[in-house]
């Protein structure tokens, strides 16, 4: 059973959303769900997921409820119509739409009587649900997924996009999906378009054949006599720099945390503040990390956040899953079963 | 209702719509009592494209139109799954959401406003009844090219991933011609569907088209070149259509680097050509 509702934030503006309940109301539970979305995106989120997990969960017999931020989807507010897109998102990480959160925890529990709240959420969803959570005095747990632990801002975007090429040299495990790419476009008509009116910037694709050439170089180096060697790599020297090996996906081990500092990431230090505060609460996490967004989770938060006895940790109700093969929007069938799960085993545990 | 969200039936399922009552306008449109219904894109796009088309709707009605959005089923907020949905079932569900619109606001004239594989899909609903007043903002005319760019999409997002070339368009055709579906960013794209996205030609289906047309072009700049296939299908459609064109700094239908949550080139034709309608 699903219906349209609305209810008002602190700033009196009127936010939409969907109230997901039981079919049968005698199954309810007495826990429930407020599924919150990801960013600037609208409250059925990538996909559909978010309404994917409401309807599980409501069959489950948990009330669910997703709803569209201020300013965004259905909901009234500012729209912030013209800022830049990255400056938006670190408005969310610094907790941006906490009210909105919070509005929509006490709608829910006046609404249909739960005694206990999970909060969580993809991205912006899952920061946005730990920032809420103190103000809510009956949050059990949360989900949180690919938590976002660095901060957004348009300048930093500038600075990567400016320099692609050169931060390409110390990721050169993404060479291939470069060149990949810009195979593809080999047969995109607007892509020879933009390439014939000068609009396109081929220096990414550039760096990344060279990266590929000097790596088919040093597989050839070794096996010239010597002084050959010597004067092939003075001669290429400038052309085909050599490549530093990528660092290894970081694990629990602060020693790799310096090598995951990408030129340009700032960390969040508000996203370890929270979540202090929410496990002096007493509220459990359950961390659930796409494959591709675990190295900058562990090297942002998790080696120092997450460090020590995992046992102990598990003690305090802070669990971490990985589900491998996985894109930040966790598209593919078998994460889609693994957010799920991981979902319905956080509320399975709320009073 | 009034300027808010609510689902209504189509057959035996409920589609989710916003309905928004016209305002006292200063400047109201000269035509006759309307109430203009939009039909959002496919998949993804519906997400990132939901801002314009809500600014259109609020737009329409401060012009005192009745305006209405809603969700296919299987998309948005409406009951079904994705891969249930047919093109078919696009259609009667438009057909629901005009008679839903006729009768909470009691007017009896619609006009369709669909972007994207959203026109293409008002367009297609607009022949099987009496012909409406038509907006189309940047219809897909040609399904067999659309339904491969679906595809490549695909293709994209499974290089990023595994961070290298898989399987071709032709395998995955190949894939749903064996009854199996195809994951398109989340989005399990089904055999009739890819089917029925492919047998869109608006040029063919829209020859002489009996009612107001507007065909509208969004481009990044003014000196953009104009789209030949919007061009032809505007003069396949005959004399009642209006080729026109709008600058818009971004797409209207994918995440772009600036929030925009308006359209403003775009609302001035829409709402250019509404101001048209009644003329002879």
């Amino acid at each position: 059973m699903e219906k349209a509702v609305r209810f008002t934030n602190e700033k009196g503006n009127t936010l939409h959303g969907i109230l997901h309940l039981p079919d049968d109301p005698a199954t309810t539970r007495s826990a429930g769900l407020v599924w919150l979305s990801a960013g600037q995106k609208v409250r059925q989120g990538a996909w559909r997921m978010n309404v994917a997990v409401a309807r599980r969960l409501a069959a489950a017999g948990i009330p669910t409820l997703r709803f569209d931020y201020r300013g965004i989807g259905d909901s009234e507010g500012e729209g912030r119509h013209g800022e830049m897109v990255m400056d938006l998102y670190g408005f969310i990480q610094s907790g941006g739409f906490r009210g909105d959160a919070v509005a929509a925890g006490q709608f829910l529990t006046a609404e249909t009587g739960v005694k206990s709240l999970v909060l969580g959420g993809l991205c912006g969803g899952a920061i946005t649900g730990l920032f809420a959570a103190t103000a809510l005095p009956n949050v059990f747990g949360h989900v949180v997924v690919d938590l976002p632990v660095t901060i957004s801002s348009s300048s930093r975007q500038r600075y990567l996009e400016e320099n692609a090429a050169e931060l390409l040299r110390s990721r050169p495990g993404e060479t291939d999906t470069v060149i990949a790419l810009y195979l593809k476009k080999l047969t995109d008509a607007g892509a020879w378009r933009r390439l014939l009116s000068g609009e396109s910037d081929y220096s990414l694709l550039l760096e990344a054949a060279r990266i590929k050439s000097r790596a088919q170089l040093d597989r050839v180096l070794p096996h010239l006599p010597a002084p050959l060697r010597a004067l092939v790599e003075r001669l290429l020297l400038s052309v085909l720099p050599p490549v530093e090996p990528e660092a290894p996906p970081a694990q629990v081990d602060p020693s790799l945390a310096a090598q995951m500092q990408v030129a340009g990431e700032v960390k969040n230090d508000l996203v370890e503040e929270v979540f202090q505060q929410v496990i002096a609460r007493g509220q459990r996490v359950r961390f659930v990390n796409s494959s591709s967004y675990h190295p900058t989770f562990m090297g942002y938060f998790g080696n120092t956040a997450l460090r020590g006895d995992p046992a102990r940790l598990r003690s305090r109700g802070v669990e971490l899953s990985v589900v491998p093969e996985t894109n930040h929007i966790f598209s593919l069938e078998h994460s889609q079963r693994a957010l799920f799960e991981a979902v319905e085993a956080m509320v399975a545990q709320a009073p | 209702m009034g300027d808010r969200g609510e689902f209504f039936p189509c057959g035996s399922r409920r589609l989710y719509g916003f309905l928004h009552e016209p305002r006292a306008a200063e400047t109201p449109l000269a035509i006759a009592p309307a109430v203009v219904v939009f039909v959002h894109p496919f998949m993804e796009e519906r997400q990132d494209a939901h801002p314009f088309l809500r600014s259109l709707a609020t737009r329409v009605c401060a012009r005192g139109l009745w305006a209405m959005r809603f969700d296919l089923h299987g998309c948005g907020d409406s009951e079904g799954e994705w891969e249930e949905a047919t093109v078919e079932s696009w259609l009667d569900d438009i057909a629901a959401a005009c008679d839903f619109a006729r009768a909470q606001s009691g007017v009896g004239r619609v006009i369709l406003c669909g972007l994207r594989f959203g026109a293409s899909l008002a367009a297609l609903a607009s022949t099987r009844g009496e012909p409406a007043p038509l907006a189309l903002i940047q219809p897909v005319v040609k399904g067999t090219t659309y339904s491969m760019d679906v595809l490549r999409a695909y293709l994209a997002a499974e290089m990023v991933l595994t961070r290298k070339a898989g399987v071709t368009r032709d395998a995955l055709v190949e894939r749903l011609r064996l009854g199996q579906n195809v994951n398109v960013f989340g989005y399990q794209l089904t055999a009739a569907q890819f089917d029925g996205v492919r047998a869109v030609d608006l040029t063919r289906t829209l020859a002489d088209y009996p009612a107001r047309a507007l065909v509208l072009d969004v481009v990044k700049t003014p000196t953009a070149r104009a789209s030949n296939e919007l061009a032809a299908l505007a003069a396949a459609m005959g004399a009642g259509a209006t080729l026109t064109r709008a600058v818009e700094p971004q797409p209207l239908y994918v995440e772009g680097k600036v929030h925009l949550t308006r359209a403003e080139q775009v609302e001035l034709a829409l709402l250019g050509w509404l101001e048209t309608l009644d003329q002879p």
